[in-house]
């Protein structure tokens, strides 16, 4: 594994951010398919955060009955409240460009300069107009090699890491200026969702603004059988990227989380993190999201998690770095004992608020 | 430049010289736009530039500057090429045109793409076509016993390759520098397991559409190809356009260029100046 300095030799060159946003989505295929593109951004300092997630799910089997999907949740750490809404839309409503980043559902757009639209459900309303900058390059799950092959079957990455949102979104009609929030634009497809697994991102950590980190550990089910747990990272600090996202690396790694405290850890000779990321309860919402073969898993779904990380640098010394409560922490699940609410949806639209009103 | 195709994929391209007519290049398959002009400046679109005709040269989906390729996720079949791409090329060829003639210059993939395009899709096609190699694998296209084999090893090889990896990975092999999306590579090998060619659903019939097309046509077609595009197999394939006019030059000799070499080759200086008076004599 090699440490690549991110501005001299990025990953990914800047100017392909355009081609890693393209839709993957195939227009009348029946083999399944899903694909979001979610922008999500935290306040500097306090526990503020909002997530808008432009959806793609045609279900395998049926392509007549592929759907545009519109997300978004806030969440508002002070108060003690997540608001989250959710609705579907035919895809006869929707637009989604085979080259760059352009999304349409409904009246609600997305494409390279930023993010407008709304969505309503359960009694819960979300808007955004925002415009988002960033000039470093796509940051890479996994292995470049692994993006056009068959395992794994759900790929991510990050467009725009580092991006910094500007203009405002609105809760329930309380209007919330959004001046320089940094944070992400992310795409991610395949045929099916990894069966579990945690997801977690850190878009500068405190007193790090350049860093970036981005993790997974995931738990594949392989006819009866599961998979140890396989963890893939990537870390961007000093100026330098370290990508820890081929298979065997993954098998390599630890990673073991429950609700709601992950830990993880993967070393090779020039470098090793370790890290933690967990969150309050109260913090979360839970998503349910239809997977393209069949069923519902459920998403929960915190964007104000703490994450302490430590990297070391072969011949170096460690550095630890935190965010105290700017991280994305996602766990995906069929379980129900979390004690989470579930948005409930009906007539393709659902919402749900927590905490005090 | 860039055009935007019906199903939004952006192709690149690029724009050069000046004159009467535009001529709006093609590449093949696994390759890109590069090799309609190799070496650079000095090739078959530096050439038509040079004697008086402008000339846009575009990556076909997938290919080139023309991403997402299939490494990396992108997906599409030929029938998108032939539905989606040509008329998209020949459209931003007619808005620079302005009134001017286009013709279509296609190598291998886009010149045989663009003849069933022709008798798709009447009213959008090129002025003339320009078919450099065109042919499209089918056992009945085929006289040769051991051309149909060795296509039908070809084939099945490169459908267990593409199987196995999730794409046709021809750098890897090979055989280019650009990857080909299985649904293209599965395309082709239903068209010569079922020996008729035809959209993916069946529901388009390309030999139809090649007899129906009314454009006209330069067919070049090289005895130094000796598997891809054999002149008996463009002869075959160039006989379906039955109400087309159809010209079908074949180069001849030992120095003819094979399939690559027919835009790559400096052996094919002369090809190219005919094809740029054939252009120019409308």
């Amino acid at each position: 594994m090699r440490a690549q300095p991110i501005h001299s030799k990025p990953a990914v060159p800047a100017e392909d951010a355009e081609v890693w946003n393209a839709s993957r989505y195939v227009p009348g295929s029946g083999r399944g398919h899903y694909e979001s593109w979610f922008q999500r951004a935290n306040h500097p300092t306090r526990p503020l955060a909002f997530w808008i997630r432009y959806t793609i799910f045609a279900p395998a089997g049926r392509p007549d009955d592929a759907e545009g999907e519109l997300w978004a949740c806030w969440f508002d750490g002070e108060a003690g409240t997540v608001v989250a809404a959710k609705r579907e839309l035919p895809m006869a409503d929707c637009q989604f460009a085979r080259s760059g980043l352009s999304a349409r559902i409904g009246d609600s757009a997305l494409d390279a300069r930023g993010l407008r639209g709304a969505v309503e459900g359960g009694g819960q309303r979300l808007g955004w107009d925002l415009a988002f900058t960033g000039d470093e390059p796509p940051l890479l799950t996994f292995d470049r090699a692994l993006y056009g092959t068959p395992i794994p079957k759900a790929k991510a990455l990050v467009g725009v890491p580092n991006a910094v949102f500007t203009g405002h979104v609105e809760v329930n009609g309380e209007r919330v200026e959004i001046d320089g929030w940094v944070g992400s634009q992310n795409h991610n497809w395949g045929s099916q969702h990894t069966d579990r697994y945690a997801w977690g991102q850190v878009a500068g950590f405190d007193g790090e603004p350049g860093s970036f980190l981005e993790v997974g550990t995931g738990y594949l089910k392989l006819g009866p059988i599961w998979t140890p747990p396989m963890t893939v990272m990537t870390v961007r600090l000093d100026g330098r990227e370290h990508r820890l996202g081929s298979i065997r690396q993954s098998l390599r790694a630890s990673g073991s989380y429950d609700f709601f405290h992950w830990r993880f850890e993967s070393s090779t000779g020039e470098v090793s993190v370790a890290g933690t990321i967990a969150a309050a309860p109260e913090t979360f919402v839970g998503l349910p999201y239809r997977n393209p073969p069949g069923g519902v898993k459920t998403c929960l779904n915190s964007k104000i998690a703490r994450c302490d990380l430590t990297v070391r640098v072969a011949g170096g010394a460690p550095r630890t770095i935190t965010s105290r409560c700017r991280a994305a922490f996602e766990i995906l699940t069929e379980a129900t004992d979390h004690g989470v609410p579930v948005m409930a949806l009906s007539d393709g639209r659902g919402g749900l608020a927590r905490g005090p009103r | 430049m860039s055009v935007t195709t019906d199903d939004a994929w952006t192709l690149r391209g690029d724009r050069r010289g000046d004159g009467p007519v535009v001529a709006v290049l093609g590449h093949a398959m696994m390759v890109d736009r590069r090799t309609m002009d190799r070496p650079a400046g000095q090739g078959l679109a530096s050439e038509l530039a040079a004697r008086g005709i402008e000339v846009l040269s575009f990556d076909a989906r997938g290919h080139g500057q023309s991403g997402p390729g299939a490494d990396i996720g992108g997906s599409w079949t030929y029938d998108d090429i032939v539905r989606r791409d040509v008329p998209a090329m020949i459209a931003a060829g007619r808005e620079v045109a302005a009134g001017r003639r286009v013709v279509l210059v296609g190598h291998s993939l886009i010149g045989h793409a663009a003849l069933i395009h022709a008798g798709l899709d009447p009213r959008r096609t090129a002025d003339g076509i320009v078919a450099l190699a065109p042919n499209l694998w089918a056992p009945h296209l085929e006289r040769s016993a051991a051309r149909r084999a060795l296509k039908a090893a070809s084939l099945r090889s490169w459908l267990a390759v593409t199987r196995a990896k999730g794409f046709f990975d021809t750098k890897g092999l090979g055989l280019g520098n650009t990857a080909e999306a299985r649904a293209y590579v599965e395309q082709f090998w239903t068209m010569w397991r079922t020996d008729r060619l035809a959209s993916p659903d069946g529901v388009v019939d390309y030999e139809d559409a090649l007899g129906e097309a009314r454009v006209s046509v330069l067919g070049v077609s090289s005895d130094g190809d000796r598997l891809f595009a054999h002149p008996d197999s463009v002869d075959a394939y160039l006989g379906l356009m039955t109400a087309a006019d159809v010209e079908h030059r074949r180069l001849r000799g030992p120095d003819a260029p094979d399939h690559m070499g027919l835009v790559t080759s400096s052996r094919s200086h002369a090809l190219w100046s005919e094809v740029a008076d054939w252009i120019l004599a409308g």
